[in-house]
């Protein structure tokens, strides 16, 4: 039993060691980083400080062309998407870290695939970690992870977890991402064959699971963290490809469920699906029945700078 | 509880130190109270059925050694059977069948709405069930005498290194060897806790990594082409791989901690030169049940060629309907035991060819792991519409230049990951030592201790969830 304790200690001192000394060379690489890499979206939508933030998660990250929408607008736009299902939780992390550094004029919440059903997925807030010293909001949502985030954050390295290569690639040659945050998706859809279009037909035209509470808990602080800042904020549905009658149904019923939603918070939302907008039916402007690629996000972000203009929201 | 969550650790190091604290002669009653509780952490309610059938079992096997007359023993075994599967027919399979039947209603013209009862699967039964069942078979075939401790039994099926996810234990094997008295020995916990910790680098470093791209492929494949599908497809085997391996390093580190030895449950399948092989060296605990109580019970090959082969495609259809009650997994039953059945075939008909030598050898391996890869498409797939459809698109679409590669960074930590495992299990089948926790340099073994644990915090995904064979 001696020795085995003997060699844990060592052992525990040489993975302490190991952790300071990689955590802090992490570190240095994350802050001497230039480009926009994993991890690193927060620090740069800040330095950009940008009047217009579009936040949400893959449909927002490819849906939205900023650098287009900044042109139209004459404001200079960012947009904070992620690819993955970042959420509510997600946002109000964002919204709280920015605020602290500036103040946006308008808060662009992509919605739909934001407020998706089922739990928060908390493996996603990991995008905070590296946040936890600076940013109080960061380690308060970290927390939401794990029983044990406290002690997991014990560690120097865990904080830049799965960022390694992010970290290295731009400075191994990897180029760097032109278009604030915005990645276009190169690519037509083409249907669903005759036997699966014939599955989804038998999808449930409307899902009976609620929307997580703790989902509905963050997005509510989110709009009132924005408001209390003197933010405008919007909620959008961006178009998915409806290739079913079951799933047009449940893009409508989504619909006024979002407006009845989002009514509450004193929101408004912009509705720019195939269900009021008849073009983005059209499925060569889609990548896949999710996203659109990037000649129907050129579209898309174009109607959505008009409906913004004609509401004089961006002003 | 996951064995790859901190809870576990905390709960194992609560376990282990009064463990070897308190007299040997209480050791048993401890090791019995923390397996019940670290049952009844999840759903306390599924306890019951643990006790039931310990005494299902305790008493048909007592009865069984009285027993004489050939008659009257296999009726008791058919009470343990039918006892003992209830449950599992209950909770597993009666949503299954009352969904196929309606189907099959369905089809012939009548009218069919099936009831479906809504209950949560409780955890590791069709682990559990298994091992009662081998229990008494064991005692009816005369192999093993009956347990006469109900305690001892009891401890048998809750074990709690192996309740959630095997390996799937003998009772003639581990229950004598609770009544060792082990002491602490440092050699016997080192390697122990070294293969828990190649076990949750395996989950965390490289299975719960590869899930995240088969995960955003296969829960939408129709978005993708067929080479990302392929790539997939690779990916999920060497996810499952990874990751029920790593569930079985970490039971059996658990239980070498703790003074018990259990058989192997993988011996590197990656390197299996024939489906034979394969199932030699994949999940052999279950492989090995499967031979001993049903495959030889139905006859083995002892009624011939054909009957042999028979026996052998209803065990596979058996064992793919115990991965789960869904169709897909029959299918990949049917999938394995047809290609056993065509090796068979060809071994009996077709004159070897090529002269065996390390470049057959290679060649078969590869072969091997392509048709053993592809067989997974039914074992991932959400449904028989989506397995298909798979096929299909990587057969026909294969289409290259539409693949998808998700997260760059992803796709790169999954490819490390691969390369580590892959070296590592070629350097140990090619004879060296398995992994460079076993080094025979001190200074190396302790680096890759310390690199391990750093590896983990580094680029492990560390909200991973639970082991893919803890659902079945």
């Amino acid at each position: 039993m001696r020795r085995l304790s003997f060699s844990l200690l060592i052992l525990l001192a040489l993975v302490w060691g190991l952790d300071r000394a990689v955590g802090s060379c992490m570190q240095k690489l994350f802050l001497s980083s230039t480009s926009i890499e994993e991890g690193d979206v927060l620090r740069r939508a800040w330095d950009y400080r940008a009047p217009i933030l579009v936040c949400g998660s893959s449909r927002a990250t490819h849906h939205y062309v900023v650098d287009s929408l900044g042109s139209i607008l004459g404001v200079r736009a960012y947009n904070l998407g992620r690819d993955g299902s970042y959420g509510p939780v997600f946002m109000y992390g964002v919204s709280g870290i920015v605020t602290r550094h500036y103040t946006p004029k308008l808060w662009i919440m992509d919605v739909g695939s934001a407020i998706e059903r089922g739990p928060v997925l908390t493996g996603r807030l990991s995008v905070f970690l590296p946040y936890v010293d600076s940013e109080p909001v960061a380690r308060e949502v970290v927390g939401l992870r794990s029983k044990y985030e406290s002690l997991r954050l014990w560690s120097r390295t865990y904080r830049y977890n799965s960022l390694i290569l992010s970290l290295l690639a731009p400075r191994l040659g990897k180029p760097v991402h032109p278009r604030l945050g915005f990645l276009p998706l190169q690519g037509t859809y083409t249907s669903a064959p005759p036997a699966v279009l014939a599955e989804k037909m038998r999808v449930p035209v409307i899902t009976p699971v609620p929307i997580d509470t703790l989902k509905l808990r963050y997005l509510r602080r989110t709009v009132d963290l924005m408001k209390s800042c003197g933010t405008t904020v919007i909620a959008v549905r961006s178009p998915r490809y409806l290739e079913t009658p079951a799933e047009e149904l449940y893009s409508r019923s989504e619909g006024i469920e979002m407006q009845q939603l989002f009514g509450r918070l004193n929101v408004r939302v912009l509705d720019l699906t195939a269900i009021r907008i008849a073009r983005f039916r059209d499925p060569r402007l889609f990548k896949d029945p999710a996203h659109m690629n990037e000649t129907g996000a050129l579209i898309f972000t174009r109607m959505l700078a008009d409906s913004i203009r004609e509401l004089h929201l961006g002003s | 509880m996951r064995l790859n969550s901190l809870d576990y650790i905390f709960f194992l190091l609560a376990v282990i130190g009064p463990f070897f604290a308190i007299p040997p002669r209480h050791r048993k009653s401890w090791l019995l109270v923390a397996s019940l509780l670290f049952y009844m952490y999840g759903s306390p309610v599924f306890v019951l059925l643990i006790f039931y059938s310990t005494t299902v079992n305790y008493f048909v096997g007592r009865r069984l050694e009285l027993t004489v007359a050939g008659g009257a023993r296999k009726r008791l075994m058919v009470v343990s059977c039918v006892a003992n599967l209830g449950p599992l027919l209950l909770f597993k399979y009666y949503n299954f069948f009352a969904v196929s039947w309606a189907g099959v209603l369905h089809a012939a013209g009548l009218p069919a709405q099936p009831q479906l009862l809504h209950l949560v699967l409780p955890i590791g039964i069709s682990f559990y069930t298994l091992e009662a069942i081998a229990c008494t078979a064991d005692v009816y075939f005369r192999r093993s005498p009956a347990e006469t401790d109900y305690r001892k039994l009891l401890l048998f099926l809750a074990f709690f290194p192996t309740l959630l996810a095997g390996p799937i234990v003998r009772a003639r094997h581990l229950i004598p060897q609770f009544d060792r008295t082990s002491t602490f020995q440092y050699e016997r916990v080192r390697e122990g806790l070294l293969k828990i910790l190649w076990g949750l680098f395996k989950k965390i470093v490289i299975a719960d990594r590869l899930g995240l791209y088969v995960d955003l492929v296969y829960d939408r494949p129709t978005y993708h082409v067929g080479s990302t599908l392929l790539l997939a497809t690779f990916f999920f085997g060497f996810q499952v791989y990874c990751d029920f391996s790593a569930y079985s390093d970490i039971a059996i580190g658990t239980s070498q901690i703790l003074g018990f030895d259990l058989l192997r449950n993988f011996r590197r399948p990656l390197f299996a030169s024939s489906f034979r092989d394969y199932w030699t060296r994949w999940h052999i605990s279950l492989s090995t049940w499967f031979r001993d109580y049903v495959y030889i019970p139905l006859g083995g090959n002892r009624r011939g060629f054909w009957i042999a082969n028979l026996n052998v495609l209803i065990v596979f259809l058996v064992s793919g309907l115990w991965h789960g009650a869904k169709w897909t997994f029959v299918l990949w039953g049917l999938y394995h035991g047809l290609f056993l059945l065509a090796q068979n075939l060809w071994h009996r008909y077709v004159p070897a060819m090529i002269p065996s030598g390390p470049a057959k050898r290679w060649l078969q391996v590869a072969a091997t792991f392509t048709v053993v890869g592809l067989s997974r498409v039914f074992f991932r797939a959400s449904s028989v519409t989506d397995a298909l459809y798979i096929y299909r698109e990587i057969f026909t679409h294969f289409d290259a230049a539409r693949f998808f590669p998700g997260s760059l960074t992803q796709m790169a930590y999954g490819l490390f990951g691969i390369g580590v495992l892959l070296a590592v299990e070629t350097f140990t089948e090619l004879g060296g030592y398995p992994t460079l926790f076993l080094a025979p340099s001190k200074p190396l073994r302790w680096l890759a201790y310390a690199v391990g644990a750093i590896l983990l915090l580094l680029v492990g995904v560390l909200d991973g969830g639970q082991f893919i064979y803890a659902q079945f």
